[in-house]
Formats: structure tokens, C-alpha cells, sequence
């Protein structure tokens, strides 16, 4: 996606117009030396107007031609691609014309003579350097707009993600201050951009800030700024945060890590919209929309006494919790497919697709890293895998998973069977333990080993007592 | 042998391009396939007074014999251009294209025999 940044140039097109074989052979040759230039020759007006609206990149136009002159081929071609270059060559150097040419739109004049090839390349170079950056621009602000596209840019279509899609863009509507609380890895930062590209603030700076790793002495001037010799090491004026994203977003992550008298600092400038730089008594009046991100639950912060409460309410807002992977569902597959197609395209592998097996390992896993922890896990599963498929044995996990139910399709009594069955093997037999724990009655599981449905011995025991 | 009794003059086409002889040869067929032709145009043309066009031609012609540095008509297919474009001193022109039509297929012919040599 980023080639257009790469050195490599996009080839362009480039339409010969010109009615002398022999130049227009030569001309043709000269600049085939390039191969990134795709040439074509015309040797008429009528013909070379057929193929105008090919949009080709540069047109060398010769002034001269028997069916039509340079100057109304020029404005036919205007017409229908403005944004095409055209060099005229002409075979004598005439002002007056020269003139009327860049007057409608030429981009150069060359004459014919010992040096228009020169001139040409020089000419074709330039407009090359300009065509690409076009391109490369365009293509950064499509990619732009697309990584906001939420609905793109967040993977999922489970029940819980299509509410947070929807609280989105309730959010994206209006400037209300916004918090975003969810484990770490689940894409908090993502509902923040994608809230702030969607909002009529989109225009103006999406600034984040990461409380958490930012020393305490210097949060303060870092959200706030300060006035040059404020303190030891302020050697220069500087804009905080704040201000930085006037008009815009600022996005606080990681919020709870806050201490109480940056808390009541925070809480002033909400409550004033307006803030001081640290060292100056001047008010600076802000526009800025609050988003704050949290991965613990704020309100517990708030119990203890470690979160200011009325900054805590002020900063609620509307509240979006973003949902763990493991309560996503199917979401996991869809977001672990992106991840691959994302890495083997970054890498140049070959497509790879995810096994029955990979794919049942991936579902029972339980991603404490959520959503980073699965993409690096993806990652490496496309490097280890050799062919275009992705096995289970390429899934290296943290051995977190339930194995217990990670095995062929079982029903649901055979699932319960087994479920219980692994708490009375890890909680050595303990049946009153195991009741307690998956809130079942004793007597389920009593009645199950009645039934010979479970065992309260080892595997490795009952080989003895059978002896 | 040289270039210098020669009514042409390959020096501006090698230095285009020096290692492809294909592209020499391309060049030098179009020229044998297309001036003659033209040149006799340029005559009947002149004959029948069709100035506009024979300035058209004349411009085509220019720049091809620039090319082949075909040094005793550069000045005179010039002045055959501008005259017909001008329309000044028409009677200048029946002379100069007759004589532009004279060395054209000379030099073609020359052209032909050196491309032979060229060939073997």
C-alpha cells in the first residue's frame, strides 16, 4: 500500500502526436530508453482524438499538423482531460503562439532542433516528479479516509460489536465527551480515531496522548504547555496537547493512570474550557473534544479514592465498553484473516488461509492480549507455515486455552460431561469444591458417577483397580 | 568513406542511439518509404499553387532532413516553408521545390546503396 512512497515510479502514459514518420519514430525511440514509459504514436488529429479520453499523462503535440493546428487540439484535449500535460513541439520558434499555447493551458513549447530530445526528457522528467507525487498524495489520502472508515477499519459483526459500531457513530454526531474502556488490546484507540475522523472535527488535529507514559513531573506541561524558562529545562515556549488539538480531538489514553492533582488540574480546564500554560498567568480559550480511555474500570478507581469523582463524571460522557475477544465470536476468524492477508501482502508470501483445526484453536484460545495478542499469534503462525494452508501446529498460543472442550464436535451433555470431569481431575476429586465452583449441586455430579458418566479417580488408578 | 561527399549525414541518429542498428535501419526505411513520396507532393503542390499545403509539407519535411542532416536543403526547405506560408515571393518556390525534389531522390538513392553496405 505504500509503494507510491518506495522510490519505484508508476509508469506513465505518453501519446505521440505527429505526422512525420521519421520524427515521430525517432522521438518514439529516444524515449523508449525509458521503460517505464508507455508510448503510443499518432499521426493525426482525427486519430489522436479518438484516443484522448484515455486520459494519457503527456501528450507531445506537434503544432503542425494536416488535419487540425496545435492550439484547437490543445483545447479539445482540455476539454476532455485537464489534468493530461501537453509539450508542444513545434517547428519554429514563433512568441506569439508560444504565448496563446500556454495561455490555453500548454504545459511547454519546445522548438525542433538540435536539442528537443534533451529538452523533452527534461521536460517528461519534471512532469514525471509531479505526476508521482500526485499520485502518492492521492493515494494517502484515500488510505486516509479509508483507515477511518470504521466499519472497515474495526473488524467484526458479532451482536456486541455492532453495538459499539452504533454508539460510534451516536458519538461521531455530536462533540460529547466520550470514554472508552475495554481490556488491553481491544482496539480502544481505534473507536477514538475512528470517532474523530467521522466527526465534524475531522479536519483538524487528532492529537493522543498516553497519560500512562508520560512522566508525572512533565504531564502538566506536556497537556498544557509552558512559557520558555517556567522551569529548569523549559528552554523554549511550547503548546501542550490541549492546545495542540483545538478544533480537534485529544485523546487521553490510558486515564485512570492520572494522579489526583493533575486530576483537578484536568478537571478545571474541562469545566472552563480555557487553560494557562505552566508559567503564565495568560488564559488560553480551547475548543477541544475530550475522548479517555481506560482499561480498568474506572469506577472501582473512584471507590478507592485514586479517581477524582466529580472528574469521573464529568469525563463519562457516553460510555462505549469494548468487548474482550473472546466474547467475540466469530469475529476472531474474520480479524485473523485480515491480519494474514495484511502480513503475507506486507511480506510478499503467498496467500495463506487458516485450517478446520487452526481455526478451532484459535476460537477456544482466550486471548488475554485480546486483539494485539491475536495478531501477533497470526503473524507467526504465516511464518511458520511452509505451504499456503495454516495448521493448528503453526498456532503457537500461551497454553492458555481450554483443551478441554478445544477437541471434535461433542454435544452439549458430552461438553458438560467432559467440562466437569476436568474440575474433579484438577481439584483433585474435591466434589463439593467443583459444585461450588461451577454452581451446580452435588448431587448432579454424585448422580453422574453413579452413572459411570464420570469418574472420581485417575485414569492411571483405575488401570490398577482393574488389575 | 566518408560522410563528407555524402548528400546525407547519419551523425545526429547515432547519437540518439548508437548500439541499436535496428533502430538505424527502421529509421532509414520510413525515410526511403516516406519522403520520396512527399517530396513529390511538395512538387505538384507548388504546381498547382496550393500554397497552404505546401507549407504543410515543407514543415513536415523540415524536420526530417534536419534529422539526416541533409545540410544543402535545410536552408532551402526553409525558405520554401515560409514563403508559402507568407505567400511572399511565390515565384521563388518552383525553382527550390524542384530542386529540393532533385537531391531527395538522389539522396534516397545514395541512402539505398549505402544501406546496402550497411546491410552486408
Amino acid at each position: 500500500m505504500f509503494d507510491a512512497i518506495n522510490m519505484t515510479q508508476e509508469p506513465i502514459s505518453i501519446f505521440i502526436v505527429e505526422d512525420d514518420a521519421v520524427y515521430s519514430k525517432v522521438l518514439a525511440h529516444f524515449l523508449s530508453l525509458n521503460p517505464d514509459f508507455r508510448l503510443r504514436k499518432f499521426d493525426s488529429a482525427k486519430d489522436f482524438l479518438k484516443a484522448v479520453h484515455e486520459k494519457p499523462d503527456i501528450v507531445t503535440l506537434d503544432y503542425t499538423l494536416p488535419d487540425s493546428t496545435g492550439d484547437k487540439i490543445l483545447s479539445q484535449i482540455k476539454e476532455i482531460s485537464p489534468d493530461t500535460k501537453v509539450i508542444v513541439i513545434s517547428g519554429q520558434g514563433d512568441i506569439k503562439i508560444a504565448v496563446d499555447l500556454f495561455r490555453k493551458g500548454a504545459h511547454d513549447y519546445i522548438v525542433k532542433d538540435e536539442d528537443t530530445q534533451q529538452r523533452l526528457w527534461m521536460a517528461i522528467t519534471n512532469i514525471r516528479e509531479n505526476i508521482t507525487l500526485k499520485k502518492e498524495l492521492e493515494t494517502l489520502q484515500e488510505e486516509v479516509q479509508k483507515k477511518y472508515y470504521f466499519q472497515k477499519a474495526i473488524i467484526g459483526n458479532s451482536d456486541c460489536m455492532k453495538g459499539v459500531f452504533k454508539m460510534i457513530e451516536k458519538a461521531a454526531g455530536t462533540n460529547i465527551t466520550v470514554s472508552i474502556s475495554g481490556e488491553t488490546g481491544t482496539g480502544k484507540d481505534l473507536v477514538a480515531k475512528a470517532i474523530h475522523f467521522n466527526s465534524e472535527r475531522k479536519n483538524f488535529p487528532f492529537v493522543p496522548v498516553n497519560v500512562a507514559a508520560i512522566p508525572r513531573d512533565l504531564l502538566e506541561s506536556e497537556l498544557f504547555g509552558h512559557e520558555k524558562g517556567s522551569f529548569t529545562g523549559a528552554i523554549a515556549r511550547r503548546i501542550g496537547k490541549f492546545e495542540e488539538a483545538n478544533k480537534g480531538t485529544l485523546f487521553l489514553d490510558e486515564i485512570s493512570e492520572m494522579d489526583l492533582a493533575m486530576q483537578a488540574k484536568v478537571l478545571r480546564v474541562l469545566q472552563e474550557q480555557e487553560l494557562s500554560r505552566v508559567g503564565s498567568n495568560e488564559l488560553i480559550k480551547i475548543n477541544v473534544r475530550i475522548i479517555v480511555a481506560t482499561n480498568r474500570i474506572l469506577l472501582e478507581q473512584v471507590k478507592k479514592g485514586r479517581f477524582r469523582e466529580d472528574l469521573y463524571y464529568r469525563l463519562l460522557g457516553m460510555p462505549i465498553q469494548m468487548p474482550a475477544l473472546r466474547e467475540r465470536g466469530n469475529d476472531i476468524i474474520l480479524i485473523a484473516k485480515h491480519f494474514i492477508d495484511q502480513f503475507c501482502n506486507d511480506n510478499n508470501l503467498q496467500k495463506k488461509y487458516l485450517d478446520v483445526e487452526a481455526k478451532k484453536k484459535l476460537m477456544f484460545y482466550s486471548f488475554p492480549g485480546n486483539i494485539r495478542e491475536l495478531k501477533s499469534v497470526v503473524e507467526l503462525a504465516c511464518v511458520m507455515s511452509d505451504s499456503e494452508e495454516i495448521k493448528a501446529e503453526h498456532i503457537q498460543t500461551n497454553g492458555q486455552s481450554n483443551n478441554v472442550l478445544q477437541t471434535d464436535s461433542l454435544t452439549l451433555k458430552q461438553y458438560t460431561t467432559k467440562l466437569i470431569q476436568h474440575y474433579l481431575d484438577v481439584n483433585n476429586y474435591d466434589v463439593l469444591k467443583v459444585a461450588q465452583l461451577l454452581d451446580i449441586g452435588k448431587s448432579t455430579i454424585y448422580r453422574m458417577v453413579s452413572n459411570n458418566e464420570l469418574k472420581l479417580y485417575k485414569n492411571s488408578d483405575a488401570a490398577i483397580d482393574e488389575q | 568513406m566518408s560522410n563528407k561527399s555524402k548528400l546525407y549525414n547519419l551523425e545526429k541518429l547515432y547519437s540518439i542511439e548508437s548500439k541499436d542498428r535496428d533502430f538505424i535501419k527502421e529509421v532509414i526505411v520510413l525515410f526511403i518509404n516516406t519522403i520520396p513520396a512527399i517530396s513529390n507532393e511538395l512538387v505538384k503542390a507548388a504546381h498547382e499553387k496550393k500554397w497552404k499545403e505546401v507549407y504543410f509539407l515543407a514543415h513536415k519535411m523540415k524536420a526530417t532532413i534536419d534529422l539526416l542532416s541533409i545540410e544543402s536543403l535545410q536552408k532551402e526547405i526553409r525558405v520554401v516553408e515560409e514563403n508559402a506560408k507568407s505567400k511572399h515571393q511565390l515565384e521563388r518556390i518552383f525553382d527550390k521545390v524542384n530542386f529540393i525534389n532533385t537531391i531527395i531522390q538522389q539522396c534516397v538513392k545514395e541512402i539505398t546503396e549505402d544501406f546496402m553496405v550497411i546491410n552486408e
